[in-house]
Order: structure tokens, then C-alpha cells, then sequence
């Protein structure tokens, strides 16, 4: 058939209906995508701008960051500065009270003028020394005794701002990540809202039913896209007031001080003070800004504080509130994602105090997961904990892991955490021989003593002195003998020489020496000999290890002795006297806590 | 060659004014990202400029804590060697060595020599010191005058160039809506076609005025 010849083709008209609901359908849905391109636009308006914002919030961070480490720096050498012209000053006194010393001796009017002279003229340095430094006036100088409190000054002028800038760095990373998700989020709806704009084209240019189902897909991600930009666009950014961050700073700083003190002297009341003042500033922070991780962390470690130095104090029952509080705070962290280490062995150490065994252990698993390197600190701790959930056994073994970790990391072996640890847990002791009497300081603490407790005492002590001294985890066998000390009041007659040794009940005020007589046997030559001292003033909690009194030295004497010795103050020849007091005198041999006795001064 | 119908004219022209927006957003857009690129460069300024800062002070305090020390000791073995010199002279009865002690003092004092920062050195009351506010005043200066030390003029920049990167970026939302209402011109039913098309030409207009004058004589990259 020809072309010619064949008939036109006729086109079959579509139904009205139909065509003209096709040509609706069209109509709308390129308007939808033209006003999709518009709704796009904004999309890429607001993420552009959430990107810049995290931009410059990485930048200020940096920039935080740059001026925390240069302030670091520029501060410690200003501390370095200040002390060393404290040193310079208390050094130059020594030399005036010489030079005076020596005016009243000197035997002729020209000696006396010339120390004098000496004398004015180290008073003039003094007072130079005393005009140029900032540590050398109040709040941080007692003039009266030329003593001055470094570590206030050190809290002021380097802690609290340095901690400060740290937290203004915190926040600029917090507002990068929040300015960034945002981001994130909006760049996901951009590349849904693109597929979508393709379905919905498509739609356009094909004429079977699954049109619609296209379309109605297209149209339910374009729903999503904006359901979730509008979400992302609702949340805003809410930072850190500076006043916030200043008050926070300054409680930590307190806070700090508060914590040092109970671990230094045990002056659970001075602590107070401290705490009392940190917790008033992060009260102030938490009334204007609750949802504030960092408060609610600081809030914690106030609380848990104060309610930790009640404990150690007896009054267990006047802390249980502040632990209570602690625990909560710490619980309210966690779930804020302030998830360190360092918040589990919190809760797992505030848990322990309130006698929440589970709780404890559970958290202390998760500080030591967290922290490995902590594992002598917090694997002591759990250890405590182990014993008073009645796992003797097991405390047992993580005592020795712990001490053995010690040996080989030298964070482990910190003098500090182990003076920290034995004299708490001294004090647990303590608090739990007194509940099994009549003498009960007060309801609330532990209940007696756990099996063991007293037993990983003694070697917490040893391991103490093994690893300071020896370089070792645990004593040797040793066959040394050693009586415990006798301690003597000697009687000296006008040629000092001590005539007769009664026995000291108690040591009068202003004793500069304690003498105390032992008897040795199956001693050896070149044995390490260690004599610990501890005091406890009275009202005070701990008992105090007096590293100034202490000795570590090697026996050079025959196999058995009898010898007498002094525990002195630390310059006798100076007036020094020891300080009024319980005292405790160990003697380790090879590590090994061969004996001990205790003696007062009055 | 026939003449389109009036209605065929008003869909090409309409088309090309839809491809004109678009094409004007993307070149808009393509600014405004070299916009951001030198907000960029600037947080790095300022970023760099902090790094100086910090540099600055910590070796100025390096700095000050040498000479202080030095110029103190120099100070205190000065006045030793002058005490027992007066001593060793006015009383013949002080033992030999005390013109040893004399001269090692000096000897210490002269030691410090080399420590100390002369240029730096003031006299108060018969003694010397460093002078360590006019130190750091002119080490900062120097540093100052040889780099910047402050990042705020490069934030504040780095500032202006996101806004206006921004604000180039806000200018589609013009652009699309002109599209959208050039887009009811050609493809809809609706009545007052020359009004929807008026409109658009008037957001492209608006948008395009305010793009060229923002990018002619306002923030370049």
C-alpha cells in the first residue's frame, strides 16, 4: 500500500475528561516543582548559613584554644616569677635575722655597726622583693610570719582563668557540632528533596497510571524533606553565658581547693568553707542555666565533697543528703553525655559511701574500662568496695593486680594517691571499729569493719613502701625482729648525757624531740629500714603521714641491737618543736611492717 | 516564514526568562562560594594571628623570668661582695679568707653579667632590677610591628564576608520565585497571565539590582 493512497491517519479524541485532567495534573505538578525550586532555595539559604556558623565556631575554638595555651604558658611563668621571688625574699630574711643574730653577739661597738648596717640593708632588699611581687601582697601574704598561700595564687591567676578559657572552648566546640548537625541535616533534605524533584519530573513525561504513584512518592519525600527542615530549622543555639562561665570557674577553682585540703590535712570543717563557696557560684549558674552539663558535673564533685568529709568526720547522716545530691547530679550527667571516666568513678565511689554496693561496682567496672590507666587508683577503690560487699577473695586479687600495675605504670605508683587511699581507708577502718562499740559516732556509716579491710591496710603500707623504695610490688622474706618502739622521757644530767630512760606516758608542749628504744634481731647488713611517722592533731580526722619526720636508710649494725632513737622535729637546733598530737611510728624492714607503737605530745 | 502566534511568543520568552534566572542563581551562588572561600582564608589569619599572640607571651615570659632572676641574684651576690669587702677592710682582725669569700661573691656577681638585660636595668635605692612592665611593653611592640598579634580585624572580616555570602545566597529565593511566577505564565490556566509574568520579571529584576550592587562595590572575595 502507497503512501499516497493510504488514508490520513485520524487521531482518536480522548475522552473530555481525560484531557483535560491530564492537562491539571500537568499544570499542578510543574508548579509544584517550581515552587519546590523556590522552597529549595531556602533550604540552601539556611544550611549555607548553619555551615558558616559552624565555620566560624571552629575558628573560635582554635582561636580559644591558641589563647588557653598561650595564657598557660605567659601564667606559669609569672607563678615561676612570683615564687622564685618569694624564695629570693624568704632567703634574704634568713640572711637578715643572721646579721642581727650576729649585731647582739658581737663583742665590740664596730662589729655591732656593721651587722646592723648588714641587717638595714637586707630589710631594704626585703622590702623591694616585697613592692614588686604580687604573691608578696594580700590576699596571698601573712606579713607577720613571711608566709604566703601559693596555691590560692596559683588557683587565681592560672587555674580559674585557664579553666575558664577551657570552658569557652567547650562551648565553641559544642556550637560547631550543633551548627554542623544542623547542616548535616539540612544537606540530607537537599539530596532527598533532589530525588524527589526527579520523581516528580518524571511524572510528567509519562502517561501510564504508575504516574501517580511516582508522583505521590515524589510528593510524601517533599513532605519528609520539610517535616525535617523544619524540625532542624525550630532548634536554636543557646551558649554559655560568660558570667556562667566565669562563676563555674571560680567554683571549680574552690572546689579544688576544698578537695586538696581534705587530702592534705583532713580539715574536713576548712573544707567546708571552700565547698560552701563553690556551691553557692554554681547554684547561681544552675538558677539561670539548669540543663548545664559542666555545672551539673561541678555540682557533683561539691557535693560529693562535702558529703565524703562528713562521712570521714563520723557524721555520716549529715552527709547522706550531699551524696544523695552527688549521686543525683552524677546520674543527670551521664544521661547529659558527660560519660568520662572520671563521672563513673565518681558515681561508683559516691554509690560506695551510701552503701550501694551493685551500683558501685557496675560504675567503677565502667571507670576502670574507661581509664585504664587508673587501674591502681579506681582498681583500689573497687577493691574497698570488693571488701564490703563481702568478696574478700576477690578484693584480695585485685589489690595485688592493682599494686603490681603500679609497679609497672608510673601514674600507678603516685605517693600522693597512695597516701590518699591508705588514710581514707584507715579511716574506714576507724569508723567501723567505733560502730561495733558504744562509742558509734553516728548512724549512717559503716557498720562495723569487713573481713580483710584491716589486712589490706598493712599491705597497702608495705606495697607503699616497696614501690617507693625497693622498686618492688611486695616484701621479701624477711626474718627481722623488731620490738615495738618503747618510748622514753630521758633525764640528762649538766653534761647532757642521759642518765636514766623512764618511760613517756605523754610528750610535754614544745618536745623538738620523741626518743623511743627498739630491740633488733636477725638483722642484715645493707637491709632497707624505713620509719614512717603519722600524726593526728586532736579533732582531726586522719592521721596525717609527716613526710618530714619520716627516714629511709640501710642498716649497717650488727645482727641484734638495742638502740635508741628520736623521732625530731624538722630543725630542733632552730627551737622547731613537734606540733601537738597523736603520733603513730611504723618501722618497715625490707618493706615489710615489722612494728609499730604510737606516743603523744601534749 | 510564518510569524508565531502571540501566545507562542509569550512561552519563549517566558522560557528564556526562566533559563535567564537560573542561570543568573548559579552565577550568584558561584560568587557567594568565593565569598565563603575568603571568609576562609581570613579564619586563618585570625587563627594565625592568635598562634603569634600566644608565641609572643609565652617568650616574653620566658624572657622576663631569666633577666628578673638573673638581675636579682646579680643584685644579692653584689651586696654579699660589698658586706664582707667593708668587713675584710675596716677589721683587721677577720680571717684571710674572708677576701676569698670577697672576691668569690664578686666573681658570682660578675657571672650574672652576661644574664643580665642592661637595656632593661633601672636603680632603686642604690640597687639594680630588671624592668619588666617596660620590657614586655617594647617586646610586644616589636612583635606588633613585625606581625599581628590580634585576631579580631581578620574575625571581623571573615565576619562581613559569610553575611554577605549569605545574603548573595538568600537572593535565589528571589530568582526561584521568579521562576515559580514565570512558570504560572506558561504553564497554568490562571487568569492575569501579564500580571504573574510582571511579577516575575519584577523579583528577577529586584534580585539581580541587589546582586550586582552587592558584588560590584561591596565585599569582594
Amino acid at each position: 500500500m502507497s503512501a499516497a493512497s493510504a488514508p490520513a491517519p485520524v487521531p482518536i479524541p480522548l475522552p473530555h475528561h481525560e484531557g483535560s485532567s491530564e492537562r491539571r495534573f500537568k499544570n499542578r505538578l510543574t508548579l509544584l516543582i517550581a515552587g519546590l525550586t523556590f522552597i529549595t532555595s531556602l533550604i540552601v539559604f539556611i544550611n549555607v548559613r548553619a555551615s558558616s556558623r559552624s565555620a566560624a565556631a571552629v575558628r573560635d575554638g582554635r582561636i580559644v584554644a591558641i589563647r588557653y595555651l598561650g595564657f598557660l604558658g605567659r601564667s606559669l611563668w609569672s607563678a615561676a616569677e612570683e615564687k622564685d621571688l618569694m624564695n629570693t625574699y624568704q632567703e634574704t630574711t634568713g640572711l637578715m635575722l643572721q646579721a642581727q643574730v650576729y649585731e647582739r653577739m658581737a663583742k665590740n661597738g664596730g662589729d655591732a655597726a656593721f651587722f646592723k648596717m648588714v641587717s638595714s640593708s637586707l630589710d631594704k632588699s626585703r622590702a623591694l622583693l616585697l613592692a614588686r611581687g604580687e604573691l608578696a601582697k594580700p590576699p596571698y601574704f601573712n606579713a607577720p610570719y613571711g608566709a604566703f598561700d601559693y596555691f590560692q595564687y596559683f588557683l587565681d591567676r592560672v587555674y580559674i582563668p585557664t579553666t575558664a578559657l577551657k570552658e569557652r572552648e567547650e562551648q565553641k566546640w559544642t556550637e560547631s557540632s550543633f551548627w554542623s548537625a544542623k547542616s548535616d541535616s539540612y544537606t540530607a533534605g537537599l539530596a532527598v528533596m533532589a530525588v524527589a524533584l526527579f520523581l516528580l519530573t518524571l511524572s510528567l513525561v509519562i502517561h501510564a497510571h504508575i504516574r501517580v504513584i511516582i508522583a505521590c512518592v515524589g510528593g510524601a519525600m517533599v513532605a519528609a524533606v520539610l517535616a525535617l527542615t523544619g524540625f532542624t530549622a525550630l532548634s536554636q543555639w543557646r551558649g554559655r553565658t560568660e558570667d556562667s562561665i566565669r562563676l563555674l570557674a571560680q567554683a571549680s577553682g574552690n572546689a579544688l581547693y576544698a578537695q586538696m585540703i581534705v587530702n592534705y590535712n583532713g580539715d574536713t570543717d576548712a573544707a567546708a568553707v571552700f565547698a560552701g563557696r563553690a556551691k553557692s557560684d554554681v547554684n547561681k549558674v544552675m538558677r539561670e542555666e539548669g540543663d548545664y552539663p559542666a555545672a551539673v558535673l561541678l555540682r557533683a564533685r561539691i557535693h560529693s565533697v562535702l558529703g565524703e568529709a562528713r562521712y570521714l568526720a563520723g557524721k555520716a547522716d549529715n552527709g547522706r543528703a550531699e551524696l544523695e545530691q552527688a549521686a543525683a547530679d552524677l546520674d543527670r550527667a551521664i544521661r547529659a553525655g558527660k560519660t568520662e571516666g572520671f563521672t563513673y568513678w565518681s558515681k561508683g565511689y559516691v554509690n560506695f559511701l551510701l552503701g550501694r554496693r551493685a551500683e558501685s561496682l557496675a560504675a567503677l567496672d565502667k571507670a576502670l574500662a574507661l581509664l585504664p590507666k587508673e587501674k591502681f587508683t579506681i582498681g583500689l577503690v573497687k577493691a574497698v568496695a570488693l571488701l564490703y560487699a563481702g568478696k574478700v577473695k576477690e578484693a584480695r586479687a585485685l589489690t595485688e593486680e592493682a599494686v603490681e600495675f603500679a609497679l609497672k605504670t608510673p601514674l600507678g605508683g603516685d605517693a600522693m594517691n597512695v597516701r590518699t587511699i591508705i588514710k581514707n581507708i584507715e579511716r574506714f577502718n576507724e569508723l567501723g571499729a567505733l560502730a561495733e562499740t558504744a562509742a558509734r559516732p553516728g548512724p549512717g556509716g559503716p557498720a562495723g569493719v569487713p573481713a580483710g579491710l584491716p589486712e589490706m591496710i598493712a599491705r597497702l603500707k608495705e606495697a607503699a613502701v616497696c614501690l617507693a623504695v625497693l622498686n618492688k610490688a611486695r616484701p621479701g622474706e624477711v626474718k627481722a625482729e623488731i620490738t615495738p618502739p618503747h618510748f622514753v622521757d630521758p633525764v640528762f644530767d649538766a653534761q647532757g648525757t642521759i642518765v636514766e630512760t623512764p618511760a613517756a606516758a605523754a610528750y610535754k608542749n614544745g618536745t623538738a624531740r620523741a626518743y623511743f628504744q627498739i630491740e633488733l634481731k636477725g638483722m642484715e647488713k645493707g637491709q632497707s629500714l624505713v620509719r614512717k611517722i603519722y600524726r593526728r592533731a586532736p579533732g582531726q580526722v586522719f592521721w596525717m603521714e609527716q613526710l618530714w619526720l619520716g627516714r629511709a636508710e640501710h642498716w649497717d649494725g650488727p645482727a641484734e641491737a638495742r638502740i635508741q632513737a628520736t623521732v625530731e622535729s624538722r630543725i630542733p637546733e632552730a627551737g622547731e618543736t613537734l606540733t601537738s598530737g597523736d603520733y603513730r611510728l611504723e618501722i618497715f624492714v625490707e618493706g615489710k611492717l615489722v612494728a609499730a607503737g604510737n606516743f603523744k605530745v601534749l | 516564514m510564518s510569524t508565531p502566534e502571540p501566545k507562542e511568543t509569550l512561552k519563549t520568552v517566558l522560557s528564556i526568562l526562566i533559563a535567564l534566572a537560573a542561570t543568573t542563581g548559579a552565577l550568584v551562588s558561584w560568587y557567594a562560594s568565593r565569598i565563603n572561600g575568603g571568609a576562609g582564608g581570613a579564619d586563618g589569619k585570625a587563627i594565625a594571628a592568635a598562634m603569634d599572640d600566644a608565641q609572643t607571651e609565652i617568650s616574653a615570659g620566658s624572657d622576663i623570668f631569666a633577666f628578673q632572676t638573673a638581675a636579682r641574684q646579680f643584685q644579692l651576690h653584689r651586696d654579699n661582695a660589698k658586706a664582707v669587702r667593708d668587713e675584710a677592710f675596716r677589721n683587721p682582725a677577720v680571717p684571710d679568707r674572708w677576701l676569698d669569700e670577697w672576691q668569690g661573691e664578686s666573681m658570682r656577681a660578675k657571672a650574672r653579667g652576661p644574664l643580665l638585660n642592661l637595656d632593661f636595668m633601672k636603680t632603686e635605692d642604690g640597687r639594680v632590677s630588671f624592668d619588666r612592665d617596660r620590657y614586655y611593653a617594647q617586646f610586644r611592640a616589636q612583635a606588633e610591628s613585625e606581625k599581628a598579634l590580634d585576631p579580631a580585624p581578620f574575625i571581623a572580616q571573615s565576619e562581613a564576608k559569610r553575611k554577605e555570602a549569605g545574603l548573595l545566597i538568600s537572593l535565589n529565593a528571589l530568582f526561584t520565585a521568579a521562576i515559580f511566577f514565570f512558570t504560572i505564565g506558561l504553564k497554568t490556566d490562571l487568569r492575569f497571565k501579564g500580571l504573574w509574568t510582571a511579577a516575575g520579571i519584577l523579583f528577577y529584576l529586584g534580585g539581580a539590582g541587589v546582586a550586582s550592587w552587592r558584588i560590584l562595590f561591596m565585599v569582594q572575595p
